[in-house]
């Protein structure tokens, strides 16, 4: 498996460094993070001599100082880096510890990053001479291009034959949840409904014998993604490689307001989280000088066991939590 | 109540006046909004399967049950039978939801079962149990179609493949839950 790895990482490395994207290194441990409610961290502390215990935390992505470079230099850049996400019930496809490769593109937008996303795997596919299709779980998939393209609003409309600009009321949408048998609780806000009806009706649903991109998701879910003209969505991306989740994408939002008020909402729901950590308020100076820029998240981890048609995350890793937890050692 | 976020797989939950048991919990953080779980359930009394997706701060109501020592005595129309160890009382188990049970079944052996107030709503077996082979076709010498393996049956009516060596007659350990063969027992 480290060579196989090895040659991975040199292979999307090699496909960065040819597009003339700068690799970048930047700190895995932080005084503060960017606050997202759905995610928890690992904390730590730092013994500063003469002080208290200062605490730290394991980055759950470089996003926060991979920004600041580029606010200071204007550049296309990238990062293979570990990442560590807190809490997480262990899955064939979730290991706490994970290698992320991340990239920000700057002048560019969501679909020029599905370009550029299509071009790293079907380069990767090219390079490491892979099978034209792979198997992985009960499908066969294809990683020749073009990569399926599905709107939000299409899949919805495919499978339950509703429109999205319709659910965008929070009684239609509660309506639909409850056609479809679904729990609702009196307190669901309307990202939760959207999220239950969408886990539970449409992602068992989506096409697997391509790699799919589900383009423009509603608005209304908080991110740091730009909102679309027309303000019912955002430009976002998801990556889906064998009904797996690969990598997302913004085009960052750049609004100042915006992203204060994102900051605000996931500060309020993050009080219910396990481990509180310091806010980055740092961040937002940065972004007021922040260019258009497009950024893609993806797990290299679940490429790799894509491309090799392995099925478990833990044969990928050294020694992934399932393999410690199992010898006793965790 | 239990939060959804902590519920574990084998868990006694009930719905809508039904016990469930967990099948499968899968956690869903979309990494964007909150955080979710899929649930697997399955329906003690119909044995009909469940999905649904709970926010994973949702609270939802557990059962409180207890595991208790009963002989199996036989089965028929009217389900498994089986006796308290102790009171030396009967009980009729329903087959229905638990059909596949009757393949784990030995008579005058002693299972867990699980009640809740008072009621059978599981027959627990245990990871793996001993079965003899009662039926089991000689092995073709050279036969590579197969894969080294031929399908048998045991005393339970249980079919499973198993490696070319086995016999009749011979005891062998099965995995309760994927109902397949683990290895041959010395006797």
């Amino acid at each position: 498996m480290f060579k196989t790895r090895a040659t991975f990482n040199h292979a999307v490395r090699s496909f960065f460094d040819s597009k003339d994207y700068m690799e970048v290194e930047t700190p895995l441990l932080s005084p503060f993070l960017i606050p997202e409610a759905a995610i928890e961290v690992f904390k730590t502390d730092y013994l500063k001599q003469g002080t208290a215990a200062l605490p730290l935390y394991l980055i759950p992505s470089p996003e926060l100082w991979m920004k600041r470079i580029i606010t200071n230099n204007r550049r296309n850049i990238y990062q293979i880096c570990k990442c560590f996400r807190n809490s997480e019930q262990l899955s064939q496809v979730h290991n706490p510890e994970f290698s992320m490769l991340e990239w920000y593109t700057v002048h560019a937008d969501y679909i020029d990053s599905m370009k550029h996303a299509e071009e790293l795997i079907t380069y990767l596919h090219k390079c490491l001479k892979l099978k034209p299709l792979v198997s992985f779980g009960n499908e066969q998939i294809s990683l020749e291009p073009p990569f399926l393209r599905i709107s939000m609003d299409e899949i919805f409309n495919r499978v339950l034959g509703i429109t999205l600009d319709d659910l965008d009321d929070y009684n239609n949408l509660r309506q639909s949840c409850l056609k479809h048998d679904l729990m609702v609780s009196s307190d669901d806000s309307w990202e939760q409904l959207f999220h239950k009806l969408f886990l539970s009706c449409i992602e068992p649903h989506l096409p697997q014998n391509k790699p799919l991109f589900l383009y423009d998701y509603p608005d209304r879910i908080p991110t740091l993604a730009k909102q679309k003209q027309g303000g019912l969505y955002a430009e976002r991306w998801e990556l889906y490689i064998g009904g797996i989740e690969i990598a997302n994408c913004y085009t960052e939002e750049t609004d100042q307001e915006k992203i204060l008020k994102f900051y605000k909402g996931e500060v309020q729901r993050k009080q219910q989280s396990l481990v509180n950590h310091d806010i980055d308020w740092g961040l937002l100076d940065f972004l007021s000088h922040f260019p258009p820029c497009s950024g893609v998240a993806l797990g290299m981890d679940r490429l790799l066991m894509i491309v090799y048609e392995i099925s478990h995350i833990k044969e990928v890793m050294f020694s992934s939590f399932h393999e410690m937890i199992r010898s006793g050692k965790l | 109540m239990i939060k959804a976020g902590s519920i574990a797989k084998g868990m006694f939950i009930l719905i809508k006046g039904d016990p469930y048991q967990v099948a499968e919990r899968e956690f869903v953080n979309p990494g964007k909004g909150s955080a979710f779980v899929r649930l697997k359930l399955k329906n003690l009394k119909t044995g009909q399967v469940l999905k649904q997706v709970n926010k994973s701060q949702e609270t939802l109501e557990d059962i409180e049950v207890n595991n208790k020592s009963f002989q199996f005595l036989y089965s028929d129309d009217s389900g498994y039978h089986f006796m308290d160890t102790e009171t030396y009382e009967q009980i009729v188990v329903p087959k229905e939801g638990a059909e596949d049970r009757q393949y784990f079944l030995k008579e005058g052996e002693e299972y867990q079962l699980v009640l809740w107030e008072n009621t059978p709503i599981e027959i627990s077996l245990p990871y793996k149990m001993v079965f003899e082979v009662t039926e089991a076709e000689h092995a073709i010498k050279g036969d590579t179609v197969s894969g080294g393996s031929k399908p048998v049956t045991t005393e339970t009516g249980l079919q499973v493949k198993v490696p070319l060596f086995i016999k009749k007659g011979d005891k062998i350990l099965i995995n309760t839950e994927t109902k397949e063969y683990l290895e041959r027992v010395n006797q």
